[in-house]
């Protein structure tokens, strides 16, 4: 199989073609529920009704020209154009309904058109749909219907067959564990570039909860994979790789489901303050100076910030207490609240724990990479006094075993 | 039994939960019996699994199907059962066999909740959250990046995606895992692997946690939970502390909000208050007064907005009372929220316990730039409410502008004792220069029982009253007293504590007979000692001493100082 094929210009074209059909099924999904919906104020030869014809007729003439036929129906609320499903917006549904309501009470199911119609022959058709039509519409070659009864046979039909095939499709527990990384690590690149908006927190809970679910259920020992020559691509492998072993090292201390979410989600957000820190002070190669280790402190500070903007959440302003406490150093007392006690949460101490080690474990432009052993032995005793000892202690016991490969693509494309 | 009985016992099933979700909802705020409203419906599907084993149904836009047929359809809107599952990407929703009404009970509240309430998480994602038992359901759905990379044409895609994914696991015959949702962008998973080096696996394994540690977590989590506005109001501190523009206060600008108001409902007025001195100090330091103006409005419109500042206050009215320290801090919030907000403030007085009142009262005179405005307001508004003038009164005692001469000489008049008392009491303090022209209005002309109250409350006022005091004892009014009333009079003399009152008692036990009858001197010689035993320092003590030593008094007067004395030392007064 090659993973480049579905990315070539022919591709990119059918993806074009796909998003214009759906823009005109959407444009032909309004026209003709407000023809059919006028058709019961006003008489067929009322002048309001020559615009939406010809709305009506330049689309379908378009939809013919460009694939050759127009083909046209629906049943239970859903609406195909041309054997493709019609994403339509929630506040049309309701008019969709009415539409297809209108089809099967005259026992249409869909319409098909196979070659370029004229406004006359529209009106013509479209006269079936008056609460008292003028006239029989007469036999149509232009625009042939079918049965609402065979629509719906097929339409099932379909559904089953996908459904069916959708039950029985099983994939070994490390390609899906590789699929929901990937899908991980698409998140955090939205969301951690400035110059994308942010992607909806929902996405990553469910990312999240598959990724539990895997854990809990089948040992998953899956932990990530580095890219250490592209440096900037270094955060978005370090927020997944210290998302995935949060969850795993929570796992091991018997937290639960949604406590594994909770702080999956929080380990997903935590480092959001990096955004607001020059990138020459994140690569720089020589030891940073006062000022910019200043900077890099108040990273928790900006992360919490980022967290917090927009509408209240509680989950959000826990996410946001989590991570205003990863990484944080001892001495930092500024701004401090006088009248609470310096106590970092269990998840900022597990998070914290994940990403030192994490990054201990990753080539960076200032220093070298160490060995797992090497890892936890440096945040044992250079780092003493950042980590919680108990915690750190449990850790050591588990990621000691952690192994470093090399990916070979031809042996590992499937794992 | 055929299909149209199974389709027949379906739709019984359904429409039943449907019924019984809704009587459920109906009966919420009751804690206990709400499996019972499901008993019905569980009867109902285990006939079905029974018959027919697991109910499993098809779910289209706005229809519940089983084989080709709707069973189920509760209209065309967003808060359709059908509609819900189907954004969320559950495509076949299954009973399964050994449902309990419990878990019945726990579905039919997750599918009733109003889609407003599933902002957060989506159906699908609450399905997982609560992990009901005997319940299955089927999610294919596109994420996200499927729409954002226009593909929308999502049988293709799915379809495109099946064949990708197949590819691969044909390889391997460990297949083991059901796919759940499926993503556009997993097409890409090829190629981001290419662009990978290094793979971490974990070998080996770990000895057990220590059962120590594993206790310990949950209850450390439920704590954090239970500190979650005590932490994120210490996290807010920390934010205004460092933020360095207005844009930064206005990133967390609704989280202030918020929590300032749960702060407020849990009384935690001193984490409320630092939030303010933070913020406002911030913006002194800043010296952008019209920047920080605009933050400050934000705040009004919040806490004023749907009566929200009416329901904190209301809340405060459960207090017995407000402590010094408590009203400073309501000092601090309201400060923030500006002067205009003691129009809303005002509303919730009248049904507020009057020390709360008072106490809310003096915040606000503290607050306002014209506090005889305000309180001319309050006089016009509620003046005629029990108890509120007289703690309109009370809580104007510090603020001598609030009321003017004419305001309080009204409230002379006023039948209710308390506020006469009042009044009395601010003329004293505020205007004692008016005293002396108002010594007929208030000893002469006016009933006994007025008279008592103001010479009580002289009594407790400033020295500028004593000259006033003494006229009154040797006008003909007090003359024409009783013994009792007399001494009654003299008692709150001594009680003032008045140097000047001490040294007139004791030259009124100097008189010498000849000035009056020897009768009346004693009698004011007994008044005199009464009043020197209610002043009751050590000055007074030696007072009467001294007069026993000098046998200058009447058998009388001996037997009333010799009482006195011993009265001092009954009450255990050790000077």
């Amino acid at each position: 199989m090659n993973y480049e094929s579905n990315h070539n210009p022919s591709s990119q074209g059918h993806t074009e073609r796909n998003k214009k059909i759906q823009e005109l099924g959407r444009q032909l999904v309004n026209d003709l529920h407000v023809y059919i919906k006028s058709l019961r104020l006003y008489k067929q030869d009322n002048k309001i009704f020559i615009r939406l014809l010809h709305s009506l007729e330049s689309t379908i003439n378009w939809i013919v020209a460009s694939e050759g036929r127009m083909h046209f129906y629906g049943s239970n609320s859903t609406v195909y154009l041309n054997d493709r499903l019609l994403k339509l917006r929630v506040s049309s549904l309701g008019n969709v309904h009415f539409l297809l309501e209108q089809f099967e009470t005259r026992d249409i199911g869909g319409i098909y058109i196979e070659n370029a119609i004229n406004t006359g022959q529209l009106s013509d058709f479209l006269q079936l749909f008056a609460p008292e039509p003028e006239f029989r519409s007469s036999a149509n070659h232009f625009i042939q219907t079918e049965s609402a009864a065979a629509v719906h046979h097929r339409i099932n039909a379909q559904t089953k067959q996908k459904l069916d095939g959708a039950k029985a499709f099983k994939a070994n527990v490390y390609q899906y564990a590789l699929l929901l990384y990937h899908r991980l690590y698409q998140f955090i690149q939205q969301l951690y570039d400035p110059n994308q908006p942010d992607p909806d927190l929902a996405r990553s809970e469910r990312i999240l909860q598959e990724f539990i679910d895997l854990i809990v259920k089948h040992d998953l020992d899956f932990l990530g994979y580095t890219n250490e020559l592209e440096i900037h691509k270094y955060d978005f492998y370090h927020v997944c790789n210290t998302t995935i072993m949060a969850i795993l090292f929570g796992r091991f201390l018997e937290l639960s489901r949604l406590d594994l979410l909770e702080l999956g989600q929080a380990a997903v957000l935590h480092n959001l303050g990096k955004l607001d820190v020059p990138p020459y002070i994140l690569t720089k190669h020589q030891p940073l100076s006062e000022e910019e280790r200043q900077i890099i402190r108040m990273i928790p500070v900006y992360s919490s910030r980022r967290i917090l903007a927009g509408p209240f959440s509680w989950n959000r302003l826990r996410y946001a207490v989590i991570a205003s406490r990863v990484n944080t150093p001892p001495v930092m007392k500024s701004g401090q609240h006088p009248n609470g006690k310096d106590e970092s949460w269990l998840f900022s101490r597990i998070i914290s724990i994940c990403a030192c080690f994490d990054s201990l474990n990753t080539r960076r432009p200032f220093r070298k990479k160490l060995h797992p052993v090497e890892a936890l032995d440096a945040m044992k005793h250079q780092l003493r006094g950042f980590y919680d000892p108990h915690l750190l202690e449990v850790f050591t016991d588990l990621f000691r075993h952690m192994a470093v490969k090399a990916v070979h693509q031809r042996r590992d494309r499937y794992f | 039994m055929d299909v149209s009985q199974q389709i027949d016992l379906a739709q019984r099933v359904l429409s039943s939960l449907s019924h019984s979700a809704k009587t459920q909802a109906l009966y919420q705020h009751q804690n206990q019996g709400h499996e019972n409203f499901f008993r019905k419906t569980h009867e109902l599907i285990q006939n079905y699994h029974h018959y027919f084993g697991d109910l499993t149904v098809v779910v289209k836009p706005f229809d519940l199907q089983l084989l080709d047929q709707s069973v189920y359809n509760d209209g065309v809107n967003e808060n359709s059962i059908p509609y819900k599952m189907h954004i969320s990407g559950i495509r076949t929703f299954t009973f399964e066999r050994g449902i309990q009404l419990k878990d019945l009970l726990a579905v039919s509240k997750l599918l009733t909740m109003p889609a407003q309430a599933m902002k957060d998480a989506d159906l699908a994602s609450l399905l997982w959250k609560y992990n009901i038992p005997h319940v299955s359901y089927l999610q294919l759905q596109m994420l996200e990046s499927a729409e954002e990379s226009g593909n929308d044409g999502l049988d293709e895609n799915f379809e495109e995606i099946f064949k990708h994914i197949a590819v691969i696991s044909e390889q391997d015959p460990r297949s083991q895992v059901n796919f759940r949702t499926f993503d556009a962008g997993d097409l890409q998973a090829g190629q981001f692997l290419q662009g990978t080096h290094t793979k971490r696996t974990l070998e080996g394994q770990a000895a057990q946690v220590h059962h120590q540690l594993i206790q310990y977590i949950p209850a450390r989590l439920k704590k954090e939970n239970d500190d979650l506005l005590k932490k994120g109001s210490a996290l807010l501190y920390q934010l205004l502390h460092f933020a360095d523009s207005r844009a930064a206060i206005e990133q967390i600008q609704q989280y202030l909000f918020v929590l300032c108001e749960r702060l407020f409902i849990a009384k935690d007025l001193k984490r409320l208050a630092l939030l303010f001195e933070e913020f406002e100090q911030m913006n002194t330091q800043r010296g952008s007064q019209h920047s920080y103006a605009l933050l400050k409005q934000g705040f009004f419109d919040y806490f004023t907005a749907e009566g929200r500042i009416e329901h904190l206050f209301s809340s405060v009215a459960q207090l017995p009372s407000i402590s010094e320290e408590q009203k400073h801090y309501i000092h601090v919030f309201l400060s923030i929220l500006g002067v205009e907000v003691q129009e809303h403030i005002t509303r919730v007085l009248p049904d507020l316990s009057s020390k709360v009142r008072r106490a809310l009262l003096e915040i606000l005179f503290s607050m306002s730039h014209h506090p005889s405005h305000l309180m001319h307001m309050l006089q016009h508004n509620y003046g005629h409410l029990k108890d509120f003038g007289v703690d309109l009164l009370i809580a104007g005692r510090k603020f001598p502008e609030a009321f003017t001469f004419q305001q309080l000489e009204t409230l002379l008049d006023s039948p209710e004792k308390h506020l006469q008392r009042e009044a009395v009491r601010l003329i004293a303090v505020q205007y004692p220069d008016r005293l002396n022209e108002m010594y007929e209005r208030l000893f002469i002309t006016s009933g006994p029982g007025f008279q008592r109250v103001v010479f009580e409350e002289l009594c407790k006022s400033g020295p500028e009253c004593v000259p006033l005091l003494f006229e009154y004892t040797e006008s003909k009014e007090f003359a024409k007293m009783n013994w009792k009333e007399q001494a009654d009079h003299y008692r709150l003399l001594g009680q003032s504590k008045q140097p000047e009152i001490l040294e007139w008692f004791a030259g009124i036990l100097e008189h010498k007979s000849g000035v009056f009858g020897r009768s009346k001197v004693d009698h004011y010689k007994r008044l005199a000692i009464k009043g020197i035993q209610a002043f009751g320092n050590r000055a007074a003590k030696r007072l009467i001493e001294k007069n026993l030593d000098q046998k200058i008094h009447s058998r009388e007067v001996i037997i009333e100082l010799e009482d006195s004395l011993r009265s001092f030392v009954m009450k255990g007064m050790r000077f």
